[in-house]
This record gives structure tokens, C-alpha cells and sequence, in this order.
């Protein structure tokens, strides 16, 4: 009789939420923040993002991003920074601002992937865009999947942080 | 210092009375010119003459001979001998004036991508490939470089892969990806669908197209 209940009550485990976590749907509102560098994501007027800030490394689909609603600008910031490459023309400068539905409206989707080990990169924000197609070393995307890159490029809203140095938070509110 | 020569041996009547012509108001553009005409036309042939690059120059001058009364043939004659230059020769002048980059400069970009240390991005990405690299330096010559460096953006991409965009105004665009083999590319102009092209070879033949759609911008 106890296996049975053990067994019925093992079939919701994989329902269960763990403490802290996120829920999984992302809704269409959410905003979805990604980390932006410099010189290497950015115009030279600083206007606008060049299209690699959504181009995966060879081998992967997924772009890394963060849900906004449920973390704060100064938290994406600190994640931003262990990121930055200054040899590399990757300094830090800011975020790109979308929301899901216009992921989902550029023909891509987002899925939630909080990264919980190793403890020191715990993430439940962490979330990844999905373009659907893996790249390949050296081998360019399709034009297809370059079109759907650029849609999403255009709807980004741009916000740059005016002291990229700080701990905190230097942009526009949000 | 050829054009300067060519000014001063240049004689255009100029009546010298404008000079001392006194407007009452600030004249309108229209009545300004008017009154200096040989003055503005000078200024503008000098102005094309010293800004012009030899390619643009070396223009012939278009010789048109009417020696037909049949009007197809007469227009067919118009077209090639004077239409066609004239579109041609103004393409030029307005690649220039929308020339964004030397040749110099490109390759030196194309080149510092190669520098980037692995996982430049902090996600594992790959230097710019040699491969896609010597395509990108290639496809300048194949194009041209008037044609080539009114590109809008040249960034590397995390696969190894180069990037080029041309776009104008009303946001149409031709967007390029050069990989190591081959290049990707797609269109999108006003109130059309994109059109896209895949694994395009690099060649003559293939970068004429693409000239082609970057002059409709």
C-alpha cells in the first residue's frame, strides 16, 4: 500500500518547483535583458547593436539572457561584467532590452535554464533565446536564420550604462 | 594638381557686373543662381573635378549619332551612348559621396577580427577563420571598391564567420555572412518579401548579382 502511494505521489515530482525557482512559462510581457560589450556588439555612433550580440558560438543555438522582471538591473550588471574581455573589444557597456513576445515574434523562442551549479554561478534568472539552428565553425548561417537574427536585432532596445566601472546600475530607469 | 591646372586654363565668360550687384533682401537660391550662373557653374564642375577619384573621371564622353529615322534604333542608340553613361556616371559620383571606409581601412578591420583570443564573447566563440577572412578581402575586389566600401557594418561573428551590411535610409538592406567556403545573403527592400540566397560561391560571376542589389539600395 506504501509503494503504491510512493509510486502515485513520485508522478508529480517532476511538477514540483524548487524553492527559489522561477516559474517556467515565460510570459509574453516578461522583459528579457542581454548583456551588451564594446566595441564588439555596438554601432560606432552607440546608437544600435550589430547583429553578433545574437549569434551563438559554433556547436550552439542558445543565446543567454536574463528575466528582468524578476531580477534587477544591478544583478544583470555584475553578471555582465565577469563576461568582459577588454583585449577582445568586449568591454562592458550596457543592456539590450526586448520582451518575449517579440523573441517569439521574430520566429525564435526562450526557454528557462537557471544555472544552479556551481554554486558560485548560480543564476535563476538565466534564461536561453533558442534560434533553431545550430552553427557551425567557419560555415556562415543560413540567410534565413541571418534575416531572423536581424529582426531580433531591430527590436532590441538599447540602454547604455554611464559608468561602466560601477558596481551599480548606471543607465536609464527602466 | 592636374585639376588645378584644368581650372585655371579653364576660360568661362564671367560678367563681372554681378559683383557689384547689391540685393535689397537675402536673395532666394533660385535668384542667386540665376544671376551667377557661370559663377555656380564653375563652382560645381571645380567641385566634381577635385572630389572626383580617377575611376569616376576616366568617364568617356558619350557620343550619340542620330543617323537613323527608325525610332526603336534611334532609342537604342540614345540609351547606350548617352543614357547609360549618364546613369552610370552619376552611380559613381553618389558612391562616392556615400563611400564610408577605404579599402585600407576595411582590410585593416578584417584583419583585427583575426586577433580576437578564443571566447572573446565569454561564451566560447572562435577567432575570425583565415578562410573567411581571405573570402571576406576577396569579395572587395570582386565587387569593387567603390561598391564594396559603402558598407554600413563589418563585425565578426562568434563561429568564425564575417559579417557585411549594407543598408540605406528606409531601412531596405542586403545582409551577408562570409564563411569559409562560401557566403549567405538576403535582401529585404520596401514593400517587398526578402529574397534569400544560400551557400553562394565566390566568384565574378556571383558577386555581379550581389553588386547588382547593393547599387538598387
Amino acid at each position: 500500500m506504501l509503494k503504491r502511494l510512493k509510486r502515485f505521489l513520485n508522478i508529480f515530482k517532476c511538477c514540483r518547483i524548487k524553492p527559489g525557482l522561477l516559474p517556467n512559462q515565460i510570459e509574453d510581457s516578461e522583459k528579457i535583458a542581454r548583456s551588451i560589450y564594446s566595441p564588439i556588439n555596438v554601432s560606432k555612433d552607440e546608437k544600435s547593436i550589430k547583429a553578433n550580440t545574437f549569434k551563438p558560438p559554433a556547436g550552439s543555438e542558445d543565446l543567454s539572457v536574463n528575466r528582468l522582471d524578476y531580477t534587477t538591473l544591478d544583478f544583470c550588471k555584475k553578471g555582465a561584467k565577469k563576461g568582459e574581455n577588454p583585449q577582445s573589444k568586449r568591454n562592458y557597456f550596457g543592456i539590450g532590452l526586448l520582451t518575449a513576445k517579440d523573441i517569439r515574434d521574430s520566429d525564435c523562442y526562450i526557454i528557462y535554464s537557471p544555472i544552479l551549479k556551481p554554486k558560485k554561478e548560480r543564476n535563476l534568472f538565466h534564461s536561453d533565446i533558442k534560434l533553431g539552428f545550430k552553427t557551425i565553425k567557419g560555415q556562415q548561417l543560413p540567410a534565413e536564420i541571418q534575416y531572423k537574427v536581424d529582426q531580433l536585432v531591430i527590436k532590441t532596445r538599447l540602454y547604455k550604462d554611464h559608468n561602466p566601472y560601477s558596481e551599480k546600475w548606471n543607465g536609464p530607469e527602466i | 594638381m592636374d585639376n588645378i591646372k584644368l581650372l585655371e586654363n579653364n576660360s568661362i565668360d564671367f560678367d563681372e557686373t554681378i559683383l557689384t550687384k547689391e540685393y535689397t533682401s537675402t536673395p532666394s537660391i533660385s535668384e542667386f543662381t540665376n544671376d551667377h550662373k557661370s559663377a555656380v557653374l564653375t563652382c560645381i564642375v571645380s567641385g566634381m573635378l577635385l572630389t572626383m577619384p580617377n575611376e569616376a573621371r576616366a568617364i568617356e564622353i558619350p557620343r550619340f549619332i542620330a543617323s537613323t529615322d527608325n525610332p526603336l534604333v534611334y532609342w537604342e542608340n540614345y540609351k547606350r551612348n548617352i543614357d547609360d553613361p549618364i546613369s552610370d556616371f552619376l552611380y559613381d559620383v553618389n558612391c562616392i559621396a556615400s563611400k564610408k571606409h577605404t579599402k585600407k581601412e576595411i582590410i585593416k578591420e578584417i584583419l583585427s577580427f583575426k586577433t580576437l583570443n578564443n571566447n572573446w564573447d565569454g561564451y566560447g566563440a572562435i577567432p575570425l577563420e583565415i578562410e573567411s577572412a581571405s573570402n571576406a578581402i576577396l569579395l572587395i575586389d570582386l565587387l569593387g571598391e567603390s561598391i564594396f566600401c559603402s558598407v554600413n557594418e563589418i563585425y565578426p561573428n562568434p563561429n568564425g564567420t564575417i559579417s557585411l551590411k549594407w543598408n540605406n535610409a528606409s531601412d531596405e538592406t542586403l545582409s551577408m555572412e562570409v564563411g569559409n567556403n562560401t557566403l549567405s545573403y538576403y535582401i529585404s527592400l520596401s514593400n517587398s518579401k526578402p529574397l534569400f540566397f544560400n551557400n553562394i560561391e565566390i566568384n565574378a560571376k556571383e558577386a555581379e548579382k550581389i553588386s547588382k542589389y547593393i547599387q538598387m539600395l
